[in-house]
């Protein structure tokens, strides 16, 4: 990506941390509460994009990660009683783990062997969650999970974990970032632009493969988790295609690769649906095609490099594409 | 048959140890035998020239010498260890540096990007400072030059060519594989990347170079092998083959299949 791209991408990256904390400062608590959302989704998104948008490891597996870190920090507090901060870690921790593992042996598996061997994977822990109801607690779910606390000071008032919702965000940018810049962000983009060529490189293609994997599960745990202690619930419709959809939509229209994408793909996701409640059955069919316009008009992603994808205008009718020009002239 | 060759060979010196090696080496792609029972080795600094038409195993030699490609049988061995089950990117490390058919330029990444891959591809002893060894590169190819932060889908093909040799030279390569450098070149510009090349066995690099057709090597090849469904069908040493000879031998190729 060109420095221009990359200054702008650091421009929104400021622009969302003033917006963060004017909305802390607002006292608002719909949008206090919104952005929790917006930052909990950015988390998975930007794991998501370290596999997706950096490595190009269609995974569609991040929506099981997630619900391992929900229902791990809810098991492991509602059960266990277990300090949630601890559950939280552990989830994260067990996430890690078992995207660990279980990519293994998806690293025989590339493109779009890796897509359904993945789906395979989140529908089955989805699967599990309903149906394992003697832990699961089955398709209602697992309830009364604690929030946070320090000390004697509660975190369950929406601004408070907000702040830890948010470092939680901030955390993953920075390792994004850092690892994006480093030699394995490089060995990451070369695996994703020519698999068959990077091994040749010097560039030990399973293990930068499957850390790209393990970091993009940790993030997803970390997520699963902190929706736990949000919503004090878990249910298994929460990681279903719905969510998978989700994932994919703000890596890809945030725009692959970029700091920034992600965030911007989380706030559309969260925001647009609630600022459209008011359409009530229409809003699913509106929120959708919303999401193809941006796809089509922005093939990039909203923050991807517009220089990579073909000019929307290559699809007008040679008649229309003729039209008058900046210079008052008819294109030839 | 090497007792041969060294009888052949006016100068008594004797003969310096060989860096690279293949052995009776074989590679199938499922049934498909590509290459069978191949031998050859190369000395420090020394050239090696592949000739064949498509699919007579050139690339499938390059690939397995590089370890992107499992042997069926035979071995190859770096100065007398044998490296057969080498994985591709530890070879690297160990100075097997491979300009893979169709330069495999990195798109998306830029100019500075490509060679940063391959500076760091290098032993941490014998990389060197990066900047240092770009410069060493830019040097080299000069038309690289102005083009650092381009993306390196936008350079010509010639260029992406050189990138494709700096970005495999900055890995500090005992041994530099080069399957088809000249493929889509326009003859001013193979007549370029061949006289970059021909530095190299003044440096100790070992150069093995596959081809279509002959090219405007300076270089007497050490060795010229020429292949025909995956086996050598000539071999000669010290010579260059006429573009007759090889006329007659890739047309006698085409009688046989």
């Amino acid at each position: 990506m060109s420095r221009a791209w990359r200054a702008r991408d650091g421009l929104v990256v400021a622009a969302a941390a003033v917006a963060v904390v004017m909305t802390e400062l607002s006292g608002s608590s719909y949008w206090i509460y919104s952005l929790c959302l917006v930052g909990i989704y950015a988390v998975v998104a930007i794991g998501f994009n370290i596999a997706l948008g950096l490595a190009g490891q269609v995974s569609f597996a991040q929506v099981a990660f997630m619900a391992v870190g929900g229902y791990a920090t809810a098991l492991l507090t509602t059960k266990a009683h277990a300090d949630p901060w601890l559950a939280l870690l552990a989830g994260t921790a067990l996430g890690a783990a078992l995207s660990f593992v279980l990519n293994l042996p998806f690293l025989r598996l590339s493109g779009h062997y890796l897509g359904m061997a993945t789906l395979a994977l989140a529908l089955g822990v989805q699967s599990f969650a309903e149906n394992a109801s003697s832990i699961t607690g089955g398709a209602l779910g697992v309830f009364g999970v604690p929030s946070l606390t320090l000390g004697s000071f509660s975190l369950a008032v929406h601004s408070r974990f907000y702040v830890v919702v948010w470092t939680a965000c901030a955390l993953c940018l920075t390792v994004y970032y850092l690892t994006a810049k480093s030699h394995l962000g490089r060995a990451w983009r070369a695996i994703a632009a020519r698999p068959d060529v990077s091994a040749s490189l010097g560039i030990n293609v399973s293990r930068a493969r499957i850390l790209a994997l393990v970091l993009a599960g940790t993030m997803a745990a970390l997520s699963g988790g902190l929706w736990a202690l949000l919503l004090n619930y878990v249910a298994p419709d929460y990681f279903g295609l719905a969510m998978i959809g989700n994932i994919f939509f703000m890596v890809i229209a945030g725009g692959m690769g970029s700091l920034a994408g992600p965030l911007v793909g989380a706030a559309f996701v969260v925001l647009v649906p609630q600022e459209m409640s008011s359409l009530g059955q229409w809003q699913g069919v509106v929120l959708l095609a919303m999401l193809l316009g941006v796809l089509v008009l922005w093939p990039t992603g909203l923050l991807g490099d517009p220089r990579a994808a073909g000019s929307i205008t290559a699809l007008l009718p040679a008649r229309l594409r003729a039209m008058p020009t900046r210079t008052g002239k008819a294109g030839s | 048959m090497n007792a041969a060759t060294m009888s052949e060979r006016a100068a008594p010196a004797p003969a310096p140890p060989v860096l690279l090696a293949a052995e009776a080496v074989g590679v199938s792609y499922g049934r498909v035998r590509a290459l069978e029972s191949l031998s050859f080795g190369i000395h420090g600094g020394g050239t090696v020239l592949v000739l064949g038409l498509n699919g007579a195993g050139k690339s499938t030699l390059m690939r397995a010498l590089a370890g992107v490609v499992p042997l069926r049988s035979g071995r190859v061995t770096l100065a007398g260890r044998d490296i057969s089950t080498m994985p591709a990117h530890r070879r690297v490390r160990h100075g097997i540096s491979l300009v893979p058919e169709g330069r495999g330029v990195l798109p998306g990444l830029s100019v500075r990007e490509n060679l940063e891959l391959g500076w760091h591809a290098a032993a941490r002893s014998r990389r060197g400072g990066l900047d240092e060894a770009v410069g060493r590169m830019l040097a080299l190819f000069p038309t690289l030059g102005g083009r650092l932060r381009q993306d390196c889908q936008t350079l010509s093909g010639g260029q992406m060519q050189m990138l494709a040799i700096a970005r495999a030279l900055l890995s500090r390569p005992a041994v530099l594989l080069l399957d088809e450098p000249s493929l889509g070149l326009a003859p001013i510009v193979t007549a370029d990347v061949y006289e970059a090349l021909a530095g190299l066995g003044g440096e100790g690099v070992a150069t093995v170079i596959v081809e279509q057709k002959a090219v405007p090597m300076r270089v007497i090849p050490d060795t010229v092998l020429v292949l025909g469904n995956g086996r050598v069908v000539h071999e000669s040493h010290g010579v260059r083959p006429s573009e007759e000879e090889l006329a007659r031998l890739y047309l006698h190729e085409g009688e046989r299949t």
